[in-house]
């Protein structure tokens, strides 16, 4: 299942949904260890101490990675594991881009706060009270980012007790969307040919 | 002969982690004993009380840690000092006997690696516990109310009771807990100087 992954199969990756989030949390490590690296230059690194940056990462590493690699393994593992299928597609889709738009949103939100909140701190002539309403805008949006998440764990949730439970009759065997998506005319023609 | 090669580099990896991480650190900070001071012959860092270790618990449990560090930075690239957090930045030396260690990963609140010799006065501490804002009106740090206890007063309200107006006869008493985080907080103090970290 880890080939079209490992090959760089961008069709098969958007179809199954297991394999987007295995690629979703691929992604999520690199960036994790890319952001470390930039946070470990002496001047980041006095900047950013004790802010939000920590969380940044935090919220890749555990949401991103962690979160997206077992939801992937779960996608892939549970039908074959338990001879059952997923119920419905839309809440496939509302899971994957809930979930993907709600950690980039939070992620982004938080390192962007921390490099703020950084910033603010090297000036003594800001008071503490001004710092914490300079990361009010930032956090709103970052709640924003993981009320995303949550509906997408809402729908995971309610695809996970519904196959479990065998509640509705199976529509997605294998977590695959039943159509390749054809993003340009050479696509349909390739996969049509 | 690959799975070979992919064995030793991964040892390899795990060996130069193991040396960044555990032995350079051990090397650095593994053998630091506490400086005796001559004039008054007690060791630097201090030794907290008992109320005081068991306080470091009660910091722990509430989360204080959540928004306030204990390490003061050095005048490179912070303002920590300038901000009058403490006369001197922290070294690991000032973590010998604060068990658990608690550096911190974040800043809401201020450093309070030297709160004790900010704030010498407990029932400030204990009042800004209760209810930070009485205090201080632009605190964003969450009142603590259930560290206290409402008690009918007696003719006359306790010594260590909060300067609260009684209600219904009650008077606001500090729990065990607020004691123990209050003689924490007072002990947390860098006015010593250490040898490599003298005081400004």
């Amino acid at each position: 299942m880890l080939r079209p992954l490992l090959e760089g199969k961008m069709d098969e990756i958007r179809r199954n949904v297991a394999l987007r989030f295995l690629s979703v949390g691929a992604w999520a490590y690199a960036s994790t260890y890319a952001w470390l690296a930039f946070l470990s230059f002496p001047g980041v690194r006095q900047t950013t101490a004790f802010t939000m940056v920590s969380s940044a990462t935090q919220t890749l590493l555990c949401f991103g990675f962690l979160g997206c690699v077992l939801t992937g393994s779960i996608y892939a593992l549970l039908p074959a594991s338990r001879n059952v299928g997923w119920p419905s597609h839309p809440a496939l889709t509302w899971h994957f881009w809930c979930t993907t738009i709600g950690l980039a949103i939070t992620a982004s939100s938080y390192a962007l706060a921390g490099i703020f909140q950084g910033l603010a701190w090297s000036d003594p002539g800001v008071p503490l009270s001004t710092i914490s309403s300079y990361l009010r805008p930032f956090l709103c949006t970052a709640l924003v980012g993981q009320g995303l998440w949550l509906v997408g764990q809402i729908a995971f949730s309610a695809l996970f007790f519904s196959t479990i439970l065998k509640l509705f009759p199976t529509t997605a065997p294998w977590a695959v969307f039943p159509t390749p998506i054809a993003n340009h005319p050479d696509d349909v023609q390739e996969i049509y040919s | 002969m690959k799975s070979t090669r992919a064995l030793i580099l991964v040892f390899l990896a795990l060996l130069f982690a193991w040396i960044g991480q555990v032995a350079i650190g051990y090397i650095q900070v593994g053998r630091l004993e506490p400086v005796l001071n001559e004039e008054t012959n007690y060791t630097e860092p201090p030794v907290p009380s008992g109320l005081a270790q068991t306080g470091a618990r009660v910091f722990a449990s509430e989360g204080c840690i959540e928004c306030h560090s204990l390490s003061v930075r050095g005048p490179i690239g912070s303002s920590d000092l300038t901000r009058g957090w403490g006369q001197r930045r922290s070294v690991p030396r000032d973590y010998l006997f604060r068990e658990p260690a608690l550096v911190g990963f974040s800043r809401i609140g201020p450093d309070l690696s030297n709160i004790g010799e900010r704030i010498k006065d407990p029932a400030e501490i204990m009042m800004h516990l209760y209810d930070p804002r009485k205090r201080k009106p632009s605190s964003t740090c969450p009142p603590h109310p259930w560290l206290f206890e409402k008690r009918i007063a007696g003719p006359r309200t306790e010594n260590d009771a909060l300067p609260l107006t009684t209600i219904n006869w009650k008077q606001t008493v500090p729990s065990y807990s607020a004691k123990a985080l209050v003689a924490y907080l007072q002990s947390l103090n860098l006015n010593y100087a250490l040898p490599e970290a003298p005081l400004k």
